[in-house]
C-alpha cells in the first residue's frame, strides 16, 4: 500500500513533468532538470540534483536567512552593507561583516558539498562588494509560477492556432500554476518586512489567477469553480468577484439554494468588514437567480 | 540605541477599487482597503481613510511603548509625546502632500481637498482629548500613567473608527431614502 509520503511526491513530480510539457518551447524556462529547485510558496524547500537539502545542511539560521533573502531579492545584487542592514539590523559593521562570511560559507556548503577549495561557487555571485544568486541553473516556484500565467495570458491574447485549442492551453497552465501556489511565499518570514511586498504581489497573483481559472470553467466543470472560488475565499473573504463566480456556479449546477446561501453570505462578510452593500453587479445576478425559479 | 526589528514597523495596504455605473448613467468609485502590519500580523478592513490613519497611528504608538518596557513611567510618557510629535508631524505633511497632488490634478475640487483636511483633523482628535501635545495651547488634562494613557487612547481610536463607520452608514441611508419612490419619506 502507498503511504501519504509517497504520493505526495509522485504528484509533486507529476506536477514539475507538466510544467515541463507546458513550457517546453519557453526559452528562459530552466526545466525540472535544473541542479537547484526550490520551492517558496506554502513552505521552503531547496533540491540539489533531485535530492532534498536538509535543515540541518544550512548550519546556522543566518544561512537560511540569507539564502532566502537572495531568493527574494531575485536577480538584483546588492551591497554587503546593504543586505546586512536589512537582514540584521541589531549588529554593528564587524560582528555584521563575520556574519556575512559565515552565512555566506554555509550556503556554498550546503549548494555545494563537494566544491572543490579554491574553486568559484556555482550559485552565489560575488560583484565586487555586491552579491546575489546565479539563477541560470535555478528552477524557482515563484518564477515558474509566473511563467505559466503569462504563457496563458499569452494564449488568449494571441488565440494562435483555434480558439478552443488556445483556451484549453490557457486553462491547463492556469491550473498548473494554481496548483503549484501552495500558499504564501516564504510562510517562515511572515513577520519580516523584506518578504512582505513579494508575497503581498504573489497572493494577488494568485487571487487573480483562482479567479479567471474559475470563470473560464464555469461551462465546463462548475464545480471545480466553485472549489476555487471557495478557495480564493479562504484567502480573502471579501474578494466579491469570487461570491458571483460560485453564484453562477451553483446555478449552473441548478442548486438554487446555495446560489442564495452564497449571496446572504457575500452581503454579510461585506458588511461586517467594511459596512457596504455588495456591487450592484452582483445585487442584479441574485435578482435574476430570485426571477428565474 | 541600537536598531533592532521590533524598532521597525511595516505595513502592507491593499486597495480594490471597484468602479460601477449608477442608474443614472454616472460613474461610482468604491475603495475597499485592508491593511496589515507586518511584524505583529494585525490587520484591519477599511473604507475610509481616517480608519487606516488611526490603525497606523496605534500600531506607532503600540511600538514605541514596547520598545522601552523597562523604562519608569515618566520616561514612557516623554517618549510617547515624542512618538506623538513625530506622528503629528507626519500626518501633517501628508496632507500637504495631498492637497498638493490634488491641486494638481483636480484644480477646481475644493469639496475633496477639505476631505483630505478633515481626514487630518479626525486623526488628530484624539490627542486633544487625551492631551498629547498639539500645535494649539488649549488646555489639557493631566496626563495618567503612560500604559493607561494607551490603552485610553486605543479606545478611542476604535471609538473614532465605530463612529465613522456609522457615519458613513447613515450617509449611505440618507443617500438612499432621498433616491428612493416619493411614498417613502425621510423620517424628520
Amino acid at each position: 500500500m502507498l503511504d501519504v509520503e509517497t504520493v505526495a511526491r509522485q504528484l509533486k513530480q507529476d506536477l514539475i513533468s507538466s510544467i515541463d510539457q507546458l513550457l517546453v518551447d519557453l526559452p528562459t524556462y530552466p526545466g525540472a532538470k535544473a541542479a537547484l529547485r526550490v520551492q517558496t510558496l506554502g513552505g521552503f524547500h531547496v533540491w540539489r540534483d533531485g535530492l532534498e537539502v536538509s535543515q540541518t545542511a544550512w548550519g546556522r539560521e543566518k544561512a537560511l536567512h540569507l539564502f532566502q533573502f537572495f531568493i527574494t531579492m531575485h536577480h538584483q545584487y546588492l551591497h554587503k552593507e546593504q543586505i546586512i542592514d536589512r537582514l540584521w539590523p541589531e549588529l554593528d559593521m564587524e560582528k555584521g561583516d563575520r556574519d556575512f562570511k559565515v552565512a555566506l560559507n554555509s550556503i556554498n556548503k550546503a549548494l555545494e558539498p563537494t566544491r572543490e577549495p579554491r574553486h568559484e561557487p556555482r550559485f552565489t555571485l560575488r560583484y565586487g562588494l555586491a552579491y546575489g544568486l546565479d539563477f541560470a541553473h535555478v528552477w524557482l516556484d515563484t518564477e515558474v509560477f509566473e511563467q505559466l500565467i503569462t504563457a496563458a495570458n499569452q494564449a488568449l491574447l494571441e488565440r494562435a492556432g483555434n480558439l478552443d485549442q488556445a483556451r484549453t492551453y490557457a486553462i491547463a497552465c492556469y491550473t498548473t500554476a494554481v496548483n503549484l501556489y501552495n500558499g504564501d511565499y516564504l510562510p517562515e518570514r511572515r513577520y519580516e518586512d523584506w518578504s512582505s511586498a513579494e508575497r503581498e504581489r504573489l497572493q494577488l497573483l494568485a487571487l487573480n489567477t483562482m479567479t479567471t481559472l474559475a470563470e473560464l470553467l464555469l461551462d465546463r466543470s462548475p464545480l471545480e469553480s466553485v472549489r476555487l472560488a471557495q478557495r480564493v475565499l479562504a484567502i480573502d473573504p471579501v474578494w466579491e468577484d469570487a461570491y458571483r463566480i460560485q453564484m453562477r456556479a451553483y446555478v449552473a449546477q441548478r442548486n438554487r439554494p446555495l446560489a442564495i446561501r452564497t449571496y446572504e453570505k457575500c452581503r454579510k462578510v461585506l458588511e461586517e468588514e467594511f459596512g457596504v452593500e455588495p456591487l450592484p453587479e452582483t445585487i442584479a445576478l441574485y435578482q435574476q437567480i430570485l426571477k428565474n425559479k | 540605541m541600537m536598531k533592532t526589528q521590533r524598532d521597525i514597523a511595516s505595513f502592507v495596504l491593499r486597495f480594490t477599487q471597484e468602479l460601477w455605473q449608477d442608474p443614472q448613467g454616472e460613474p461610482r468609485v468604491e475603495w475597499r482597503g485592508h491593511i496589515r502590519h507586518v511584524q505583529d500580523d494585525d490587520e484591519f478592513r477599511f473604507t475610509e481613510l481616517t480608519e487606516v490613519m488611526n490603525f497606523i497611528q496605534q500600531s506607532l504608538m503600540k511600538l514605541t511603548m514596547d520598545c522601552m518596557p523597562k523604562e519608569d513611567k515618566m520616561y514612557q510618557d516623554k517618549a510617547l509625546r515624542e512618538s506623538f510629535k513625530l506622528w503629528e508631524k507626519f500626518a501633517t505633511s501628508y496632507t500637504e502632500v495631498m492637497t498638493e497632488a490634488v491641486q494638481q490634478t483636480v484644480k477646481q475640487s475644493e469639496v475633496f481637498q477639505k476631505q483630505v483636511t478633515e481626514v487630518v483633523e479626525q486623526v488628530m482628535k484624539p490627542w486633544w482629548l487625551v492631551g498629547w501635545p498639539t500645535p494649539t495651547s488649549e488646555p489639557r488634562p493631566a496626563p495618567t500613567a503612560a500604559a493607561d494613557q494607551a490603552q485610553l487612547m486605543q479606545t478611542l481610536v476604535t471609538l473614532q473608527a465605530q463612529i465613522a463607520a456609522l457615519t458613513n452608514k447613515v450617509d449611505k441611508l440618507e443617500a438612499a431614502l432621498a433616491t428612493a419612490p416619493d411614498d417613502i419619506q425621510p423620517m424628520q
